[in-house]
């Protein structure tokens, strides 16, 4: 473990998070803290989605965004989606995760488009041609 | 010779996709009433764009990451939400004036009112950007828009006074006849026109989507150096052409069948048909550029999955985003505002749009963290300061200028 | 930051607002003749090289049609706009209008006249309209620049 101090804003936030095919997953929108049991603070996980993105915004827009993700939001309570620190395998240019988009369960909106608008539509599944 | 025929290929797409609806517009409007004497804004908008597509092309290639993913992380997302908005803006008024471009590219072919051909195109960009891989639409389109060079053949045929042409061209000089504001104005109007915002995320973007690689740096410079400025050199065809055909008949372009007319004088028919093709190959290719880059920089500010390189359903909210940018364009264009006005309204807030969107790509290439050895020389850098000079001022007073001359009258 | 952006907005209303207000002075309203000759002379030229290249076997039909259509109505937008502008009270402007408005009268039907011809394939109408309409466009032509700004 180097002792250089990891400057959290340059390197881990705002980064774009890949899955372990390489797809791309979410930004890190957010980061969530605890407290270890010997008062030093940690990082635990990646937050991502308006929920987290909104209080970084300034004034009215933040919040707009907010409410934007609540009303968007299918999961009953307003927190914003989660990758638990476990799950960071790299922080390079982007931080890999050690599963696959769809079993990080971070997209809502992504899968709620897929479902409703581009499935419907003929060649979704295909490659282009 | 595979990879020779293929560098080949990429120089000749450059050049072809490099006009599009405001390139045609700008550039046979100033001949017509300026002659040759706002080239040099041409010209240093050609060098503009080289400087920083080479940038966000190595940028690509290096980080294998879109522009406005790297303008996120590194400017923050405020700055990045800012710069997202202003280019969404901007390339969405571009996609309205390109598709607006198409159907009335197509009247001039059937003389079928272009307001019939509107969401017909709509469909058919749409279906494109849906369906046709990548790499083809690129290849397709762009050598396609080869056609536009029946415009260099034309200004030939019409033999003009070259020495009389460089002239202007050498030693600018404003016509009498016309205003100082409105004189500079125009030059920004050009800069806008060869600079588009789209086309810098477009081409990393696409850098991305071809899954290019440092070694590929170099194809992706060919393509910059070798076909942007021969692309800039048909730009001053058409208003070489304008110059010499519609100037002394008092003749001011404000429709696309005034800028393709020089070609009937003199080439006449099967040469007009060349023309209306190389219009329509632009117009299109640009509208499926401008289509995609609306997806490319609100998915990649978000993080979403973006591209054509992985099946539809697999990034579903920025084919969603690309669905609802087409949507938009058609509507923009029904509203039966004069496409020729919208286009003049989308370079010239391109113009201002422009330090914002080339700023970050600035920052991003010195950043040795991301880019390693491959970061900015000096001679990138100092191009780059300078040009950021150069369109700073440009922005700032586009829309004065704009204001005073109340939009070039 | 909404203060500056009112000033800013209330400038270009005026700056705006005085395009379409009615011509103040003598010399404003000479040189707005002037320029609607010019552009009528571009609406008009553009019609007569377009007739010129398709009677020589240089262009096609659709496109000579297209042409025609826009500039027709182009020209038919300018000379409303001319009309709709408030003249001064001197005789100067009077005497201005009289010469202009017939011009662009002249010019309008003669747009028309070749819409129609080549819409029906009549090429001996389009000659003939056309040759009328080149003397128009010189007079419209001399008229710019006799009153140019």
């Amino acid at each position: 473990m180097t002792e250089e101090p990891f400057d959290l804003r340059l390197r881990l936030l705002d980064r774009q998070v890949v899955d372990r095919d390489g797809g791309l997953v979410c930004k890190v929108d957010d980061v969530e803290f605890d407290r270890g049991p010997d008062g030093t603070w940690h990082v635990v996980a990646l937050l991502s989605g308006p929920q987290a993105l909104g209080p970084r915004l300034p004034g009215r827009l933040g919040r707009w965004v907010m409410a934007v993700g609540r009303r968007l939001s299918l999961h009953p309570d307003a927190a914003p989606r989660r990758i638990p620190f476990e799950r960071v395998t790299d922080i390079g240019s982007a931080v890999s995760v050690d599963r696959t988009r769809d079993q990080l369960g971070v997209a809502a909106l992504e899968d709620w488009v897929r479902e409703h608008v581009i499935d419907p539509i003929p060649g979704s599944r295909h490659e282009s041609e | 010779m595979k990879r020779v025929l293929s560098v080949f290929l990429g120089i000749l797409t450059a050049i072809g996709g490099f006009v599009d609806i405001g390139d045609l517009v700008a550039n046979a409007l100033v001949g017509s009433r300026f002659g040759l004497s706002l080239a040099w804004a041409t010209l240093i908008g050609v060098v503009g764009i080289c400087v920083f597509a080479e940038m966000s092309g190595r940028v690509a290639a290096v980080t294998g990451r879109g522009t406005f993913d790297l303008i996120r992380e590194r400017l923050g997302p405020r700055v990045g939400l800012l710069n997202l908005t202003a280019s969404l803006l901007v390339t969405l008024l571009t996609f309205t004036a390109e598709v607006g471009g198409v159907a009335l590219a197509l009247e001039l072919a059937t003389s079928v009112n272009y307001l019939l051909f509107v969401p017909v195109v709509g469909l058919a960009v749409w279906l494109v950007i849906w369906r046709v891989k990548f790499s083809t639409l690129e290849d397709v389109f762009g050598l396609l828009g080869l056609a536009l060079i029946v415009f260099g053949v034309a200004l030939w045929q019409l033999n003009p006074s070259w020495g009389d042409l460089l002239h202007q061209i050498a030693v600018p000089q404003k016509p009498a006849d016309e205003d100082v504001a409105t004189y500079f104005y125009y030059a920004i109007a050009l800069f806008g026109a060869a600079m588009t915002p789209y086309e810098v995320f477009f081409f990393s973007s696409g850098g991305v989507e071809e899954h290019w690689r440092t070694k590929d740096i170099g194809t992706a410079r060919a393509n910059v150096f070798i076909g942007f400025p021969l692309g800039g050199l048909l730009s001053l065809a058409i208003a070489g052409c304008a110059a010499v055909v519609l100037l002394p008949d008092g003749i001011q372009v404000d429709t696309l069948g005034q800028v393709g007319l020089p070609v009937a004088v003199a080439l006449g028919k099967l040469a007009l048909a060349v023309a209306i093709l190389g219009f329509v190959a632009a117009t299109f290719g640009a509208a499926i550029e401008t289509g995609l880059s609306t997806g490319y920089a609100t998915a990649q500010y978000f993080g979403w999955q973006w591209g054509k390189y992985v099946r539809p359903r697999q990034a579903a909210r920025f084919h969603t985003v690309v669905l609802l940018a087409v949507i938009a364009a058609v509507a923009g264009v029904l509203t039966t505002a004069d496409p020729i006005k919208v286009t003049e309204y989308s370079i010239v807030f391109s113009a201002v749009a422009l330090p914002l969107t080339y700023f970050p790509i600035l920052v991003v290439a010195n950043d040795p963290v991301y880019m390693g050895r491959h970061v900015n020389g000096k001679l990138a850098n100092g191009l780059g300061s300078v040009f950021l000079v150069v369109i700073g001022i440009a922005a700032v007073a586009a829309i004065p200028l704009m204001l005073i001359t109340a939009a070039g009258q | 930051m909404t203060r500056a952006l009112g000033t800013i907005v209330a400038a270009a209303g005026l700056l705006l607002g005085g395009c379409v207000a009615p011509a103040p002075s003598a010399s404003a309203y000479e040189a707005k003749a002037g320029m609607t000759a010019d552009a009528a002379v571009s609406e008009v030229r553009t019609a007569l090289v377009a007739t010129d290249a398709y009677l020589l076997g240089r262009m096609g039909a659709a496109y000579l049609e297209t042409l025609l259509v826009e500039a027709e109505e182009a020209l038919g937008s300018v000379h409303d706009t001319f009309d709709s502008v408030q003249p001064p009270a001197a005789p100067s402007a009077d005497s201005l209008r009289d010469t202009l408005d017939p011009l662009l009268q002249d010019a309008g039907s003669a747009l028309t006249e070749l819409r129609i011809a080549a819409r029906r394939d009549r090429d001996d109408d389009l000659r003939t309209t056309a040759d009328d309409l080149t003397g128009v466009a010189e007079e419209l032509e001399a008229f710019g620049k006799q009153h140019a700004s």
